[in-house]
């Protein structure tokens, strides 16, 4: 059986001043189904850009993307993406966000309902349905973040740093969450990430990524038992080997 | 704490109105300069009163509050409409941008008021003049506010809607109009006390009835106590319209506040 | 490589585009009005006539008593009159109101009285008081100038960074370096802003003013080529008075570079 993503030998450029600007190059990428793979990398080294890429929303410069068999050229619901910084709809309540997708699929009213209400409750917002974006913290807007694209039964979730920009404390905490939440409802997870222990707390494959242009410098195999514990020796272990490859100088 | 200050910030706010009153009834008493070409606070207030229950020309003063006010909403309205299509079209299409952007640039520098002779000539002296300077006034402002909201339209967000299975079609609805929604308010917020200040114009220049024609009536018959009413009155619907405005901006845009 | 040919590409047509909207609007214009004569010229002149009157305004006196440039002249005297004192009472009380707490709770119950009247509505008072002469109406645009003027400069002091004002705090500043080492600076944008909103609100209401009691300028042009059915001056009128506004705000536009060119972000 085929891998759920298929990125083959993907580039991508942008034009500059100075020519163009290589991001990407020559990434081919697979990732199983209900898997979770994390792309670790410091710093601007095009994972971004490549998540963008695989979710539709950039075209690739050239290369190939499958998801689930068939070729993606244009976004749409079978990849869901989970922003850097949130990017909800502020006019949305929490209930308006997650019901979004299924909205635009034309589910009726009551079905949605139930479904969205569903995410909600297993991303733990119950109570706040009805409160706007910019009623919320931040980690409770990931949390939409997080519900919306479920509801919409992608294929593939991407998820762009999506706990970079919360403090420390929430940060594991979402991390705990979202491993609890991908236990009950098993996904397809591309998971970005600059923090080595998040990377080795999520992920069931690790592949480290170079900085620009990006390239896929070395994979790595994480079969520790769920959940895991952040103090245990093969955890260590792992993270001393992972750290030893990245180059210094790119931190 | 709180609550302290802005105990002190009344006071000092009724003070400043009760010393203002004061002066003006000071200064107008009888016998001095002032005294012969204005009334006091007092006179004004009565007048006001008696304005309520004896016509001005043929109406009462709600008669030409009624009117001034049917002018305005029927204006604002079309320009809000006119301008809300006009300003998310050339703010989402670039070919709409390109054909209309240059004609509404080249009209926007008239300013409104300056459209009054020629909308006598084109409209007559009826109601159809008023309703067009009416139109001219608020019109501009509803469209470039609405421009710039249509533009200001973040494509994170629409990427984020067209991820989610958010048809191409679908996305004018789905996302620039209500992202644009703040951005309208705003427009409308100028274009109602535009409007307002056009009706007045409007009815001074050209008119049989209104608040406006209420106090030119007053300078052709030297009557002083009219036109302040009538200007305590333009103030208070101007106040009136404004607040309204502004409470239907808070409840609707509740979600854009910081 | 390839987007940026696409870009400058699209552009090029789309300026095509905008020349010609202009161009097929003149030509219906003129279609409509000489070619089919489906309006009569007492309603619209056609485009062609309006630019003839515009020429001949230079040099004819008639109907009006004056050219053109004689009008615009005395409409910018009044005009720039009333604008200047607006600002230049209008700018600093805005200041101040936001910057003084004493000034704040007393003047601003009072600015709030007056704010929504608009400008023209004081006209017959004013004549009552100084007749119709250049005193009365440089009086109402000074009062539509200076109720923008206050309003802008108000809100652009009050948005100032408490974080900046600490700042200065923590380095000694006075209160009055930090008004206007940090509030001031802050505030010009809106300052700006509040500068162009006034002079279309003082253009407006001078329009509306030389309309009701003026015997020269463009308002005054405008409403006697009303009474005699000559639309094709009202017409010449009108864009003379938009030509001279929006000069006017380009040079605000200019003056703003000049002033915030150290270190502004846009």
């Amino acid at each position: 059986m085929s891998g759920m993503i298929q990125c083959e030998h993907i580039v991508k450029k942008f034009p500059g001043v100075n020519g163009d600007y290589e991001v990407i190059k020559d990434i081919s990428i697979e990732a199983k189904k209900n898997e979770i793979l994390v792309l670790f990398g410091s710093g601007q080294c095009g994972k971004t850009t490549l998540l963008k890429v695989i979710a539709g929303l950039e075209p690739v410069t050239s290369g190939k993307i499958f998801i689930n068999g068939k070729e993606k050229t244009a976004p749409g619901p079978e990849c869901g993406l989970v922003y850097q910084t949130t990017v909800l709809f502020p006019w949305l309540t929490t209930m308006g966000n997650v019901e979004y997708g299924p909205k635009m699929r034309g589910m009726s009213k009551k079905e949605r309902r139930e479904k969205a209400q569903h995410y909600i409750d297993l991303v733990g917002l119950r109570g706040f349905e009805k409160s706007f974006p910019n009623q919320l913290s931040g980690g409770m807007r990931q949390r939409v973040g997080i519900a919306r694209v479920y509801c919409n039964e992608p294929d593939v979730l991407l998820m762009d740093e999506p706990f970079g920009h919360l403090d420390a404390q929430t940060r594991y905490l979402m991390q705990e969450e979202l491993e609890r939440i991908w236990q009950t409802e098993k996904r397809t997870i591309v998971f970005v990430t600059n923090n080595i222990e998040e990377a080795l707390y999520l992920a069931d494959r690790v592949l480290v990524m170079s900085n620009c242009p990006a390239v896929i410098k070395k994979e790595f195999k994480v079969d520790l038992p769920r959940p895991r514990d952040y103090t245990s020796p093969e955890f260590l272990r792992l993270r001393q080997e992972i750290t030893s490859i990245v180059d210094p100088a790119e931190l | 704490m709180k609550k302290k200050i802005d105990v002190t910030r009344i006071i000092m706010g009724i003070l400043a109105v009760v010393l203002f009153l004061c002066l003006w009834t000071l200064s107008t008493r009888e016998g001095t300069t002032l005294g012969k070409l204005m009334p006091g606070p007092g006179e004004v207030f009565k007048r006001l009163l008696k304005m309520t229950h004896t016509n001005i020309g043929s109406l009462t003063i709600f008669g030409h509050m009624l009117n001034s006010l049917r002018r305005v909403l029927v204006g604002f309205f079309l320009a809000s409409v006119c301008g809300i299509l006009l300003g998310l079209g050339m703010g989402w299409n670039r070919k709409c941008e390109a054909i209309l952007r240059p004609l509404f640039e080249l009209i926007r520098p008239i300013p409104p008021l300056a459209w009054i002779s020629l909308a006598i000539v084109w409209f007559g002296l009826g109601e159809g003049g008023k309703y067009f300077i009416i139109f001219v006034s608020g019109f501009a402002n509803v469209t470039i506010n609405v421009y710039s909201g249509a533009k200001a339209v973040d494509p994170e967000v629409i990427g984020a809607a067209r991820m989610l299975g958010c048809p191409k079609h679908r996305i004018f609805t789905s996302v620039v109009l209500p992202s644009s929604i703040p951005y309208i308010f705003t427009g409308l917020q100028i274009a109602i006390s535009s409007s307002w200040a056009a009706v007045v114009a409007a009815e001074m220049v050209r008119s049989t009835n209104g608040i406006g024609w209420m106090i030119t009536a007053g300078q052709n018959i030297n009557d002083m106590e009219q036109i302040l009413a009538g200007i305590i009155v333009i103030g208070v619907v101007g106040f009136l319209l404004t607040t309204i405005m502004r409470g239907i901006e808070a409840r609707l845009c509740a979600w854009s506040r910081v | 490589m390839n987007q940026n040919k696409n870009g400058t590409k699209d552009n090029k047509k789309y300026i095509l585009m905008s020349i010609c909207s202009v161009l097929v609007f003149l030509f219906i214009w003129e279609l409509v009005t000489d070619v089919l004569g489906i309006f009569k010229s007492t309603m619209l002149p056609s485009p062609v006539k309006v630019f003839g009157t515009f020429i001949d305004k230079f040099t004819n006196t008639k109907p009006d008593g004056a050219t053109i440039q004689v009008h615009t002249l005395a409409s910018l005297k009044v005009a720039l009159s009333g604008y200047l004192i607006g600002v230049g009472i209008g700018v600093p009380l805005g200041i101040a109101m936001a910057w003084f707490r004493k000034v704040d709770c007393f003047v601003t119950p009072l600015f709030d009285l007056l704010r929504p009247v608009p400008g023209i509505a004081w006209l017959p008072v004013l004549i009552v008081f100084f007749g119709i002469g250049l005193l009365s109406k440089a009086m109402v645009i000074f009062l539509s100038a200076f109720i923008a003027c206050v309003i802008n400069s108000y809100s652009g002091i009050k948005n100032t960074r408490m974080v900046h004002l600490w700042v200065g705090q923590t380095f000694g500043a006075t209160r009055s370096q930090l008004l206007f080492k940090v509030a001031i600076p802050t505030a010009l944008p809106m300052i700006f802003t509040g500068l162009k909103v006034a002079l279309g609100a003082s253009w407006n209401a001078l329009i509306a003013a030389e309309l009701l009691a003026s015997t020269k300028g463009l308002g005054f042009m405008i409403n006697q080529a009303r009474g005699i059915y000559r639309p094709d001056i009202i017409l010449v009128g009108m864009i003379a008075v938009g030509i001279t506004g929006a000069i006017l705000g380009y040079l605000i536009e200019l003056l703003q570079k000049l002033v915030m060119k150290r270190g502004w972000r846009q």
